[in-house]
């Protein structure tokens, strides 16, 4: 038994994750009480994604109860399941047990980003950054809650750090808030290099081409708007927010026709969320 | 564009600094909006209540009337505490209770107030919106109200939905046949013995609007004999199902035809155009007032129908919750109609973290460019999850031809004490030329804040009587061109912001000019009535010139 328990670690180490929770699967079979097989196994689980992880996360906390590593875990687990209250459920008594928990404080943070909760996040996120290690994501999420929350010099400046950072490519996130920044900030000049840098780096990227056809728009150049737009469009077929801005740019060419059935589209769409009239 | 606002920003501009102080204590207006709750988080509990300004006795000074909660969830509201409120101003800077004698208590859980003539007798009367109740008060004349709700078939039981939710209403002329119709905005379909469950393990909060289905909106065609036919499906209004919040009118087409605004709550916003013939579609999609630039649909609130940019376009403002922003929807006219305009407004960095209800674009400053006033609040439980408290303060943003700056900080202390705030109207209630405004807050005392900016411009009313049109003149639209021929634009609503009502006077800044060299009204019955050089600082009232027929 102590040879398969080895065999997962070492396949768990290796990178070779679904081996590793064969064997660790294997393990919890043969050792249903051990809360180190349910833990690797959910580990493993997670590191490919699988959602499976989180019963076998919760069945090793209800075997070892109060282990923060382990409820971290579940945690990450939640978020990538984004079951974000099950995931502050589980952090919150964490932190507030050990309020330097960085890694804790930095899921919450995590957590209440994904819901839109920017302040919090900020203060969360803050928190860990000061506290350390430096987790890559943190600082992403720093900068862009900044911008949200109006801090708009702090937030430039966070975002001028991060993209002047040598890497394999820019953070999608920060490059395009920082795009918003200037942008409102009166600078749609400079707004358009950075959307164009980033479309070098992602030609596909339908965010990417919704922005460069949201500052062509605002410069006047209708057809060239309409044709960023359009890209996003074909990109990102069953995204609204091109469409919204095609409406405007129809329209303004004498599209009218094309504009209806772009409004057509939104409507449509939207009205499926929200239910049908009589 | 902006060069042209700027010249224009120059003939009319002074350098006053915006300021409130609250003086409802001092006032006697003593008010608590009651929302009833226990701890059950019943939805009902969050969106109460609003305010009206409303000259009931016609003494010429603007009286409040306030709506109010009731127990929750068993909408009872039979402690005075849970009363809707009339206040009545006595001309010389206080106000009296009049609830009881004026018999305006009212039943049930309270939402908005809709005030206007509907029977062009001369007396403004009361609609009350609520939870599966809206009241019609009639004006009797005397100091004394009569409900007539039943008898006037606006109990707003809808054939398929049955009792409704409304939390807002307004007055308009729909078919402009001189006699006001009444629009009402239901939010969703509630049920007590339903309630969804939301919140984390550790700590329970208000559901999201998506957690209830959505509902249509109503519109009662007005048929001159004190009672209302239900016109909301042939009309085409109950065609689209939103989440309705405020409501407000304007014509953005220019086509003479009132048009109507809602905002909706994390649905995407109405715009009703009238297509005449008692027919509306709904076209805020086409017409680009539907969603922000972002192309997702805002937690819409409060909202504002009216020309900021004084080029006879009404525009909409639209009030959203913390990370939204409040949209600025600017008119271009035909055929672009609406472009989101709130990134360039100044609004989308300094709003982005503020949750909006009542709201309303009027000139505090008498510059001659409307401002912004924002009743703000996050929703209350999720201080946690916000990072910062629930109650915020007011905010007023100053119009700087076309730009809006955030003047909060320097508006008063009074102006900054943070509380739960909802429904806002606004009127001239101390008779000095300057706008003041009445704030609703949630579980605390309603705020008077009366215009204190010192240096403020000159400025005109005008309270308009209409003959062939509806007596209050609701829909005109007033032109002036001040001496050095600026023009200035605004129209006669009562509908503003959310759940509210204010004074259905038209209301101009103007600048250092003394003199209006021309005023123009063009009333909803059609015809264009024109005045000639008109003295500044006084409520001019312009009764309806009689149309001589061929």
């Amino acid at each position: 038994m102590q040879a398969g328990n080895a065999d997962a670690v070492r396949l768990y180490r290796d990178g070779r994750y679904a081996e590793a929770a064969a064997a660790y699967r294997e393990l919890t079979r043969s050792q249903p009480t051990s809360a180190d097989a349910w833990a690797g196994l959910g580990k493993s689980l997670l590191q490919l994604h699988n959602p499976e992880a989180i019963p076998s996360l919760a069945r090793a906390i209800q075997l070892k109860p109060g282990d923060p590593e382990l409820e971290r875990t579940l945690a990450r687990s939640y978020l990538e399941a984004r079951d974000l209250g099950a995931a502050v459920a589980l952090l919150e008594p964490l932190t507030e047990r050990n309020p330097k928990d960085s890694e804790a404080l930095y899921l919450l943070g995590r957590a209440m980003y994904q819901q839109g909760f920017y302040q919090r996040a900020l203060q969360l996120i803050g928190q860990s950054m000061a506290l350390g290690p430096q987790i890559p994501d943190a600082e992403t999420m720093y900068a862009v809650s900044l911008a949200k929350v109006g801090r708009t010099a702090e937030a430039e400046a966070a975002c001028r750090r991060i993209l002047a950072k040598p890497s394999k490519g820019w953070d999608l996130d920060v490059a395009l808030t920082f795009v918003e920044i200037l942008d409102e900030t009166d600078r749609a000049g400079e707004a358009m290099l950075y959307v164009d840098k980033v479309l070098n780096e992602r030609p596909q990227d339908p965010i990417a081409h919704f922005w460069k056809a949201r500052l062509l728009l605002q410069s006047g150049r209708i057809d060239d708007a309409a044709k960023e737009a359009e890209q996003s469009v074909a990109v990102a077929p069953g995204l609204p927010l091109a469409r919204n801005l095609l409406v405007q740019i129809y329209r303004r060419q004498g599209r009218m026709r094309e504009a209806q059935r772009e409004a057509d589209w939104l409507r449509e769409y939207h009205d499926r969320l929200a239910g049908k009239g009589r | 564009m902006r060069v042209a606002f700027a010249l224009l920003l120059s003939s009319l501009v002074l350098p006053a600094q915006i300021r409130f102080e609250d003086v409802a204590e001092r006032a006697g207006l003593k008010f608590q909006l009651k929302n009833g709750a226990t701890g059950g988080f019943h939805q009902i509990e969050l969106m109460p209540g609003g305010v009206a300004a409303i000259d009931f006795n016609r003494d010429g000074c603007m009286d409040v009337f306030f709506t109010n909660g009731a127990a929750s969830p068993s909408l009872d509201k039979s402690r005075p505490e849970f009363h809707n409120r009339l206040f009545q101003n006595d001309c010389k800077g206080h106000f009296v209770d009049v609830t009881d004698r004026a018999g305006v208590a009212g039943s049930g859980y309270s939402m908005a107030v809709a005030v206007a003539d509907y029977d062009n007798d001369g007396f403004p009367d009361i609609f009350v919106a609520g939870v599966d109740r809206n009241i019609l008060y009639h004006n009797q004349g005397d100091g004394t109200f009569r409900d007539v709700t039943r008898e006037a078939g606006l109990e707003g039981i809808d054939p398929v939905y049955g009792k409704m939710w409304a939390v807002s209403a307004g007055w308009f002329d729909a078919d402009n046949d001189g006699w006001l119709d009444l629009f009402v905005s239901n939010y969703v379909g509630w049920d007590p013995k339903h309630e969804p469950v939301c919140g984390l393990t550790t700590s329970r909060f208000y559901c999201h609007p998506d957690a209830y289905p959505g509902r249509p909106n109503q519109l009662f065609r007005n048929n001159h004999n004190g009672t209302f036919t239900d016109i909301s499906a042939s009309s085409g209004i109950a065609r689209s199902i939103g989440k309705g919040m405020g409501v407000v009118f304007g014509d953005f087409n220019r086509d003479g035809r009132m048009d109507v605004f809602v905002a909706n709550d994390s649905v995407r916003n109405f715009l009703f155009e009238n297509e005449g013939n008692g027919k509306f579609r709904e076209v805020g999609l086409e017409a680009g007032a539907s969603l922000g630039e972002s192309g997702r649909p805002v937690a819409g609130m409060g909202a504002e129908f009216r020309d900021l940019y004084n080029n006879g376009l009404p525009d909409i403002v639209v009030t959203g919750m913390i990370n939204d922003s409040y949209l600025v929807f600017r008119n271009l006219g035909k055929p672009y109609f609406f472009e989101d305009y709130t990134l360039r407004s100044g609004l989308a960095a300094t709003t982005r973290q503020l949750t909006g209800w009542g709201m309303g674009a009027f000139d505090f400053d008498n510059d001659g460019w409307k401002d912004l006033f924002f009743a703000n609040s996050h929703f209350p439980y999720l201080d946690k999850l916000l990072g910062v408290p629930a109650p915020l303060p007011c905010s007023i943003f100053r119009n700087i031809g076309g730009r809006f700056q955030d003047v909060s900080a320097s508006a008063g202390d009074s102006f900054r004490r943070p509380a739960l705030y909802r429904g806002a109207a606004f009127a001239d209630f101390d008779g000095d030329g300057r706008v003041d405004v009445i704030v609703s807050a949630l579980n605390e005392p309603a705020r008077l804040y009366r215009n204190v900016t010192a240096q403020v411009g000159h400025w005109l009313a005008i309270r308009l009587v209409g003959t062939e049109s509806n007596r209050d003149g609701i829909g005109a639209e007033i032109r002036l061109t001040l001496a050095d021929n600026t023009i200035l634009h605004n129209h006669v609503t009562t509908s503003v912001g959310y759940a509210s009502s204010s004074e259905p006077l038209a209301r101009f800044g103007l600048g250092k000019q003394t003199r209006v060299k021309e005023l123009r009204v063009t009333w909803p019955a059609g015809h264009e009535q024109t005045i000639q050089n008109i003295a500044a600082n006084q409520i001019l009232e312009i009764r309806e010139a009689p149309v001589h027929k061929p």
